[in-house]
């Protein structure tokens, strides 16, 4: 569980998710590195958890995020089991969720976007570019 | 042996037809063929009839049945080709005269002598049982006040002539359709008579054996459908028979439904049994799909994770590679790790996806997608493959770049260059592959044409088969996974289009997908 405020210097509107608010629910220690590191560069304000307990304690203390990246594979409570809490409860069920996983059956597409999950991305299939210009995208449809 | 042929031989002898080949016989298993057969020779017979001649009609079952008898009769001197070949000769009607001689039988006649016959061998069965005086008079008795009056008992047979001509010399008194009413009082009167003397359970076996005598003399085709048709023209059989095997009928009957029951039982038993080690098997192998795909699908999991560390990575290093200071050759070395990470991850991916693709587990995100800057897309991807062969690789488009199609894009891109990777692969150096576009009013069409090593006339068949691969592209290229065609034929079914290929082994291959502009709601 950590914060990471970035620097004004490289605001840039260009850039997705710019000035806005993510948390990343992530296990991999050298993907939440390279997250945080591109974060960095987006003048983005990244709060990241490695499991569901670090999540709901960002949610609790912080302001409320723009938008949440949950994995699937993750200690504890899984990635569906964390989805369903946040669309439960009247404080995050608006916040939209993008699911970051390595899997990607069909049933197991279904099941995060039957939950109430924005998107399912595959991480090997995309760059983080690539994937943060799908969440600016929802952003940018739920700001519309 | 009692049978009609017998009494068509004793008619040929007493009437002095002793050349049977100059008489037309019909042959038939009954009235209805009978019929038949005289309404077709009508004109023959009505000749026939006007010149006077007596018409022998009916009743042989078959020639086989004739032509034994008459071997019986006459020894081997029959000549059983000569008589079919004699029978097959065309009449010439204009010669009638001269060939032929067609003889009627009347069916009174018929009847007449099929019961005498059946009334000799009863009186037959039943003297074997009682003594001749006994016989005799018991026929006397029965037959009293009736037609049978004058009918005499001999030891050797019941003499039916003084019968027979006052039947047939009276044809007013006594019509045709008497004549069985007539035998079946007889018969029955002499049936109630003889089972006072002999009892019940002889009388039928008596009958037992004259139902099965009757089987034999006619065939049991015969006799089936003699006594289905008019089983009362046969004194009655019907009820003797019902007599005779009642019993027998009832232990036949309960010994078969006691059988139907337990083969019943057994076989439902049987059939539960099947289901149950179906159910089980369909379980286990339910469970073992499961345990597969969640193994591929952690399996997978667990492989990209690292791989999307590096790709993130790299990309990460290869865009701020001015930041970072990197020389070029370092550059290099970067895009060529990207490539080689690239290479691995779609490796994975296709494995992964045969598995989904195999057990229409995939997921596919239709969306408006241009065909057209897809295929330029991997054109370019691939230009650097081909130029290592030096082969040419060349577009036209003949839809006026009009390639938008309801698709998933991800995998008609990979489609595209699995048919375009093979093209390079298995093409000679300095040729051509060509990619040729076009559009009707509902479908897209992609031509990959190459001038390959072509694939072998005798595995056409096969080249979409899971892991299957040439033996000329083994040859060729030891590498393959022998998937990429498996999961274009798997991807284009699934967007409800067609691929097919037309190949010659040396010459090349053209490969062509329709797809549909939309796909079905």
């Amino acid at each position: 569980m950590e914060t990471d405020q970035i620097d004004n210097h490289t605001k840039s509107n260009d850039r997705p998710l710019a000035d806005k608010v993510v948390l990343w629910i992530e296990d991999d220690i050298l993907l939440t590195e390279i997250i945080r590191k591109k974060m960095q560069k987006l003048n983005t304000e990244l709060l990241h958890a490695y499991d569901s307990g670090g999540a709901f304690k960002l949610l609790v203390e912080n302001k409320k995020p723009d938008i949440i990246f949950l994995d699937i594979l993750l200690p504890g409570m899984n990635g569906y089991e964390i989805l369903e809490k946040l669309k439960a409860d009247e404080n995050t069920k608006s916040i939209p969720v993008i699911i970051l996983s390595n899997f990607g059956q069909k049933s197991e597409i279904e099941k995060g976007l039957n939950l109430g999950a924005e998107r399912f991305l595959i991480k090997a299939t995309m760059t983080l570019d690539e994937v943060f210009q799908e969440a600016d995208a929802i952003l940018r449809k739920h700001a519309a | 042996m009692f049978s009609l042929f017998n009494f068509f031989s004793k008619k040929e002898k007493t009437e002095d037809l002793e050349n049977l080949f100059e008489y037309l016989i019909v042959i038939t298993p009954g009235k209805t063929v009978a019929e038949n057969f005289a309404s077709q020779y009508k004109k023959l017979l009505r000749k026939a009839h006007r010149k006077g001649h007596k018409v022998l009609f009916k009743l042989y079952l078959s020639w086989e049945d004739y032509i034994l008898n008459k071997k019986a009769q006459m020894g081997e001197a029959v000549d059983k080709v000569k008589f079919r070949s004699e029978i097959g000769k065309k009449i010439d009607v204009e010669k009638l005269d001269e060939e032929f001689r067609i003889i009627f039988l009347e069916e009174r006649d018929q009847i007449l002598h099929l019961y005498e016959n059946l009334v000799q061998k009863l009186g037959q069965y039943i003297k074997s049982n009682m003594g001749f005086r006994q016989f005799q008079s018991i026929v006397a008795e029965a037959g009293k006040n009736t037609v049978f009056e004058n009918i005499e008992v001999t030891k050797e047979k019941i003499d039916f002539s003084h019968f027979n001509s006052l039947i047939r010399s009276n044809p007013a008194e006594y019509p045709t359709q008497n004549i069985t009413k007539i035998f079946k009082t007889f018969v029955e009167a002499f049936y109630s008579k003889i089972e006072t003397a002999l009892g019940e359970k002889v009388i039928q076996t008596i009958f037992q054996k004259l139902y099965d005598h009757m089987r034999e003399t006619y065939s049991a085709e015969f006799a089936t459908h003699f006594l289905k048709i008019t089983p009362e023209k046969i004194l009655g059989l019907d009820q003797w028979l019902s007599v005779l095997s009642k019993e027998e009928l009832e232990k036949q009957v309960k010994q078969k439904t006691t059988e139907l029951e337990e083969l019943n039982e057994s076989l439902e038993e049987r059939v539960n049994q099947r289901t149950r080690e179906l159910q089980k098997a369909y379980q286990e192998l339910k469970e073992l799909d499961k345990k597969k795909s969640d193994f591929i699908s952690v399996a997978a999991h667990q492989i990209r994770t690292p791989l999307s560390g590096i790709k993130w990575i790299l990309n990460m290093l290869l865009e701020d590679g001015e930041d970072n200071h990197l020389s070029t050759e370092q550059k290099d070395f970067l895009n060529k790790a990207n490539e080689a990470n690239e290479k691995l991850l779609l490796i994975v991916n296709d494995m992964l996806d045969t598995d989904l693709v195999a057990t229409g587990k995939a997921v596919y995100d239709f969306k408006q997608t241009d065909c057209i800057a897809i295929i330029q897309q991997v054109v370019s991807d691939l230009t650097p493959q081909a130029n290592i062969k030096n082969i040419k690789l060349t577009s036209n488009d003949k839809s006026n770049k009009n390639g938008i199609i309801e698709a998933d894009a991800k995998r008609i891109k990979t489609v595209i260059q699995n048919l375009m990777d093979n093209a390079i692969k298995y093409s000679p150096n300095e040729s051509e592959v060509k990619i040729e576009t076009d559009k009707t009013f509902d479908n897209f069409i992609i031509k990959v044409i190459d001038q390959g090593i072509g694939i072998p006339e005798d595995q056409k068949v096969d080249i979409f088969k899971r892991f299957f691969r040439a033996q000329n592209s083994i040859r060729t290229h030891a590498n393959g996974s022998g998937l990429g065609l498996f999961i274009a034929q798997s991807v284009i079914l699934e967007h409800h289009g067609r691929i097919d290929f037309e190949s010659t082994e040396n010459k090349g291959t053209t490969f062509t997908i329709i797809l549909p502009l939309k796909q079905p709601r």
